[in-house]
């Protein structure tokens, strides 16, 4: 084979010496003004191609010698394989294929991996996880988003003596406390925390024609604390920050999921299947209490239409698709 | 001053502000010969098996990439050559990830926890990690087979990188500008390049130039800013409450307003960072020599200003596919406008200690390098 151009460098000074590089039987030739030099392939590190960048050869007395023509070293090297990741860099119609595929997994990853990595977490963590994640979430929405309720006393000692029922027929692991809270953003609300505490908005209340319409977001929301979606949906995020830090190559970025729960919590980005998980518990467990799950179907349709549900943030707007949820609610076979 | 005459004169005279080289001092230009179309290959085909791999192979797309840019930047014909070894850095990334987990964890449980390492561990091991992870970098770059090196001790990166931040964060930024001054010249006098020292003759006074010059933009738009939340009537209301109360009751016309005052601010703000950005790269290279030759850098605000936006709608607008173009781009630019000065030969630099003593140059002394990826 003709010698390919080629720098040798000795390892101990900067001098660059042009030689002509020559493999042959199973060995490298280096030869130029001085220097003739023989080493076993075996010897060599030679490094893996990079697109059309020079090419280093390792050499065991510890100089290295630089080749440009990375076609030439290709072929003179032609038993060694060419680097695998190369191959894919460099030719078009792999290149799309690689898009294409880039596409259609990362969009698999985040739209099915990450909530099933993220139940598999969640459920092998003990339920103390979920109390203490965001233990002061609660007390910090306090602080920002509430104000003290404006029921009459008979009214809330009704509905705690109901709601402390339904609780202790729903057997959830985590204590649960409900708190009554107005609020003018959140408008007619139902939040249910990891930590156990579920407020029920005044409007909420208010827009309830019967307090077995209550009973039913209150199966709901026990049915988030249930299947523990807080912590799932913090791990989530976590996962896809975590994700989007090493895709772009910032590790810098991996604190970003040290996000604060509270927001995560308020802007309420529970998936349709959570909301399907938690309808479902509702399910089950109204029809144990007896309840028809026809009340909450009404309450959603009329938090729907009837304009209760102004603000932003109210409870639908956190709530995808309501039809389909009323349809599942009052579906009978 | 004469800038004619013994290699000596040269090496230590100063170029007057404003006047070019004498055409008698050679300057050697830094080339780049990497393109979009190239790039993209390797950037896309890192992310897909990025992902394939659950991030396993983020250490390998790192290595490449980086190899990638480093092989296209050339001095005199050569070019720069980046040596980690993937496992090394995967081996790194799993520790940093490990930590960080362990952290977020423990703090959503205990939020004492984040305390406790804000102020007693972080202060304690950031010095040794950032002098682990410049030792990381320096040493796993060579230009003509000699490895950099980073000689810097953890007491003195102690003292740049935790007291100097803290003294920043207690002045509220005045002394920002020393801090950066002094991270720097810590960084560039403790490189090495084979055994040769870099050295550092910038004075501070030139760091707190260009961000006051920042800070006077940033004041500039804030004044900008307040324009439109006064016509809007919206002032009184803005000094009671939070940005955030008040921009939920706004309404109409003031609600327009008050995101015109945002963006007046956000544009403000952006061409601080790309002014510091370019004043603070400039000043940098051209203070740093090597020996008897020194660098120049001459990156243009307004030209940089035009890449990063440009570059940044063409991501946005490409959802972005042209991520690699656009790193392209900037390495072309910024790269092309380096120079090395001076008449000294590149060839008679000796190899350091380490290197000697590593026959193969596998193993460079430390077991776990970490690479943070700062």
């Amino acid at each position: 084979m003709t010698p390919l151009q080629a720098t040798y460098y000795d390892g101990r000074t900067s001098r660059a010496h042009p030689v002509a590089a020559a493999v042959g039987g199973d060995r490298l030739r280096l030869q130029g003004e001085g220097i003739d030099l023989d080493y076993a392939l075996g010897a060599l590190a030679v490094a893996p191609r990079v697109a059309n960048t020079p090419r280093r050869i390792g050499l065991p007395d510890g100089g290295a010698c630089e080749v440009a023509d990375n076609d030439g070293l290709d072929r003179a090297l032609a038993g060694r394989r060419a680097g695998f990741a190369y191959r894919l860099e460099s030719r078009p119609a792999l290149i799309l294929a690689a898009l294409l595929l880039t596409i259609g997994f990362g969009w698999g990853l985040i739209e099915y991996g990450v909530p099933w990595a993220a139940r598999v977490i969640a459920f092998s963590l003990p339920r103390d996880v979920d109390r203490e994640l965001g233990r002061g979430a609660a007390d910090t929405l306090d602080e920002w988003l509430f104000e003290a309720p404006a029921m009459s006393e008979e009214r809330f000692a009704a509905l705690n003596q109901r709601f402390g029922e339904v609780v202790k027929a729903a057997r959830v692991d985590t204590p649960v406390e409900i708190r009554f809270r107005s609020s003018a953003t959140l408008g007619a609300n139902a939040i249910a925390f990891p930590s156990g505490i579920i407020v029920f908005t005044d409007e909420m209340v208010d827009a309830a024609a019967n307090d077995d319409e209550l009973v039913g977001v209150l199966a709901h929301e026990l049915g988030h604390i249930h299947h523990r979606h807080g912590l799932r949906a913090w791990l989530q995020s976590s996962v896809t920050a975590l994700a989007v830090a090493l895709l772009t190559g910032d590790a810098t970025s991996v604190t970003a999921f040290a996000a604060a729960l509270p927001a995560v919590l308020v802007e309420a980005k529970f998936s349709r299947e959570f909301e399907a998980e938690a309808d479902d518990y509702a399910l089950g467990l109204l029809t144990e209490l007896e309840v028809s799950p026809q009340h909450l179907a009404d309450l959603l349709l009329r938090l729907e239409g009837g304009g209760e549900d102004e603000s932003v943030l109210g409870y639908l707007s956190s709530h995808p698709a309501t039809a389909e949820r009323i349809e599942q609610l009052t579906y009978r076979p | 001053m004469t800038l004619e005459g013994s290699i000596g004169e040269v090496a230590t005279a100063r170029r007057p502000i404003g006047r070019p080289w004498p055409a008698s001092v050679p300057a050697r230009p830094f080339t780049f010969s990497g393109r979009a179309p190239e790039y993209f290959g390797i950037w896309i085909v890192n992310i897909l098996l990025t992902i394939v791999t659950l991030g396993i192979y983020s250490a390998w797309a790192k290595v490449r990439t980086k190899q990638y840019f480093y092989g296209n930047t050339r001095l005199d014909g050569t070019p720069l050559h980046y040596l980690a070894r993937p496992l090394t850095i995967l081996k790194g990334r799993i520790v940093v990830l490990v930590a960080f987990g362990a952290w977020a964890a423990i703090s959503q449980i205990y939020p004492e926890f984040d305390l406790l390492m804000l102020f007693l561990v972080l202060p304690a091991v950031t010095p040794w990690i950032v002098v682990r992870a410049l030792r990381f970098t320096t040493r796993n770059t060579s230009w003509r087979h000699l490895r950099f090196d980073f000689a810097g001790s953890s007491r003195k990166a102690f003292g740049v990188y935790v007291l100097l931040w803290a003294a920043a964060i207690l002045t509220l930024g005045l002394l920002h500008p020393y801090g950066v001054y002094r991270r720097t010249r810590y960084r560039v006098e403790n490189l090495r390049y084979g055994e040769t020292p870099f050295t550092f003759d910038a004075a501070a006074r030139a760091f707190n130039r260009a961000y006051l010059v920042a800070a006077a933009i940033i004041l500039a738009s804030l004044l900008a800013a307040a324009v439109p939340v006064v016509v809007s009537g919206a002032a009184p209301a803005l000094l009671e409450n939070t940005a955030e109360e008040t921009s939920w009751r706004l309404a109409g016309t003031d609600a327009i307003l008050f995101l015109l005052a945002v963006l007046l601010l956000v544009i403000g703000v952006a061409l601080a960072f790309v002014h510091v950005g370019v004043a603070v790269a400039n000043l940098t290279w051209n203070h740093t020599r090597i020996g008897d030759l020194r660098f120049r850098l001459e990156l243009s605000f307004p030209r940089m200003l035009w890449i990063r936006l440009s570059n940044l709608a063409a991501i946005a607008l490409s959802l972005g596919l042209m991520i690699p173009w656009a790193r392209v781009r900037v390495a072309r630019y910024q790269v092309s406008r380096l120079q090395l000065i001076g008449a000294g030969a590149l060839d008679r630099f000796l190899a350091g200690e380490v290197q000697r003593q590593g026959a193969t140059g596998a193993e460079m002394g430390e077991a776990l390098e970490l690479d943070l990826g700062l």
